[in-house]
């Protein structure tokens, strides 16, 4: 078989290697998301539990009686400046029908920064359990004394002590 | 010569002078060169262009989840043969409401996909978010969480968190 | 009657002069003969985003071609890749190259492969005919950054 390649009047095309710009690699791209966090100012109080007791004990051999501590938990949300006071106001007098205590027996100790160290009931003025300034969350413990007196008249006595927190 | 021997003859003559045109080859062949040019390039898709935290209590919820949802997060990056392509945040600033303030660094992430890393918001330094070898398109997504303190003052805080990717 | 017949050994022309009262029987039997032509001889892809341009092509190539089968018979042009993308140490497969071409029938659109491919086919002689094929790319992220070359080979042949 002949291989022969007759070009009459046309010209084959010559092979045209066009070289491309080289690649390059390097890149970069961004994107932004805004964010937002809410938080408004709150305020936490838990008392460790909702009575206390003090169980009837001989005067001769306890002089002073002592409650369990009390545990007390105050969460506040407020401005860095801001005072956050936690106080105490008693209903009334230590009550058995018509026998009482007078409430200013009921005095307390605590534990804990800013807990006041030393406080007696009250049930005309509020009293300071603890001061604190900025928010945070504070812990302490409150124990309880009543003098335990010879002159009680038999009975079973009770109160109520009401807490209050004040997150400006 | 007859009439028919000659028009027999006119035929094979136009044909011979055509075909001389032609290779008498039973095939012919001719090359030609195919390139494709691939530049780097990269791009950087986020599900949502925020995110926003509410105001939870402290103690349900230490950890407040951003809305909407984890941010889904696509990468796509056409990279030199086995570089890395990297993606990484950066904090504008810390949360800033007027004058308050609480650290960028309260902010953190997990994060689910191939390649891509949990991590903490930084506004000094970017954070890596994920990172990957060659080419390729990658999703996955960064679960936004804000460490909620009793120690936040109020207000309505913002920040800009800019992502970057990049190939070198 | 005098009669000469010239044939060249280089040539093909054929001569038949002075031929009067006899008479000749011309059997000759034309050979497959084929001309092929491609303008131009690049085919190039530039580089674009995958996300708006999956599919990149390429100017077209301008197939000039004659073409005679065997005897009246077909003829086949194919094209064929001799192997896949390369730049460097990265590929991309062959198969991602694919084609339209007009006219048809004549012409079909097919994809590239290491096996020759059916471009176009016919019968007959095709005189000084013509064919557009346009090259396309499937665009994607999955490739390495770098300049792929390949070669491709047009061939028009009949059996």
């Amino acid at each position: 078989m002949r291989n022969t390649l007759v070009k009459v009047g046309l010209s084959t095309a010559a092979a045209v290697l066009l070289m491309s710009s080289s690649a390059y690699a390097q890149a970069t791209a961004n994107a932004s998301l805004n964010v937002t966090v809410n938080v408004a100012a709150r305020a936490r109080l838990t008392l460790g539990a909702a009575a206390i007791t003090f169980a009837d004990q001989d005067p001769g051999t306890v002089p002073t009686l002592t409650a369990t501590a009390l545990t007390v938990d105050v969460g506040a949300r407020t401005s860095p400046a801001g005072n956050v006071a936690l106080t105490v106001l008693a209903t009334g007098p230590l009550a058995s029908g018509g026998n009482t205590i007078a409430i200013n027996n009921l005095a307390w100790t605590s534990t804990g920064t800013g807990f006041a160290a030393t406080g007696t009931s009250n049930a005309t003025t509020a009293q300071s359990v603890g001061t604190w300034t900025g928010p945070g969350s504070r812990a302490g413990s409150q124990t309880y004394t009543l003098p335990n007196s010879w002159t009680y008249a038999v009975g079973t006595y009770t109160t109520t002590l009401n807490y209050t927190l004040s997150v400006p | 010569m007859s009439a028919d021997t000659r028009v027999q003859s006119l035929a094979l003559l136009v044909a011979a002078a055509l075909l001389g045109l032609a290779s008498s080859a039973a095939a012919q062949s001719r090359t030609a060169t195919l390139n494709v040019t691939i530049n780097g390039f990269v791009r950087l898709t986020l599900s949502s262009s925020g995110v926003s935290f509410p105001d939870s209590n402290p103690d349900l919820v230490p950890q407040v989840p951003g809305t909407p949802g984890p941010l889904a997060i696509t990468v796509k990056g056409r990279t030199a043969a086995d570089a890395n392509l990297r993606l990484s945040v950066l904090a504008s600033d810390d949360l800033r409401s007027g004058v308050r303030t609480i650290l960028a660094s309260n902010i953190t992430w997990t994060a689910t996909g191939d390649g891509f890393v949990a991590g903490t918001l930084n506004p000094t330094t970017a954070q890596p978010v994920g990172s990957w070898i060659g080419a390729g398109a990658r999703s996955g997504s960064q679960s936004l969480l804000f460490r909620n303190l009793w120690t936040h003052p109020p207000g309505t805080y913002t920040l800009t968190m800019t992502y970057t990717l990049s190939s070198p | 009657m005098t009669s000469r017949t010239l044939v060249s050994s280089s040539s093909r022309w054929l001569f038949i002069s002075g031929l009067t009262a006899a008479s000749v029987v011309l059997s000759a039997r034309p050979a497959a003969a084929q001309f092929l032509q491609l303008q131009p001889t690049t085919i190039s892809f530039a580089s674009a985003d995958p996300d708006t341009v999956p599919l990149i092509s390429a100017s077209p190539i301008r197939v000039t071609y004659i073409a005679l089968g065997q005897g009246a018979g077909s003829w086949t042009m194919t094209v064929e890749a001799e192997g896949q993308l390369v730049s460097g140490t990265s590929t991309i497969p062959i198969s991602n190259v694919s084609w339209i071409a007009t006219p048809t029938p004549t012409f079909r659109n097919g994809t590239l492969s290491t096996v020759p491919q059916v471009l176009a086919t016919g019968t007959g002689l095709a005189l000084l005919q013509s064919g557009d094929v346009t090259f396309r790319f499937n665009n994607s992220w999955n490739y390495n950054v770098g300049t792929y070359t390949q070669t491709v080979t047009f061939t028009l042949s009949s059996p």
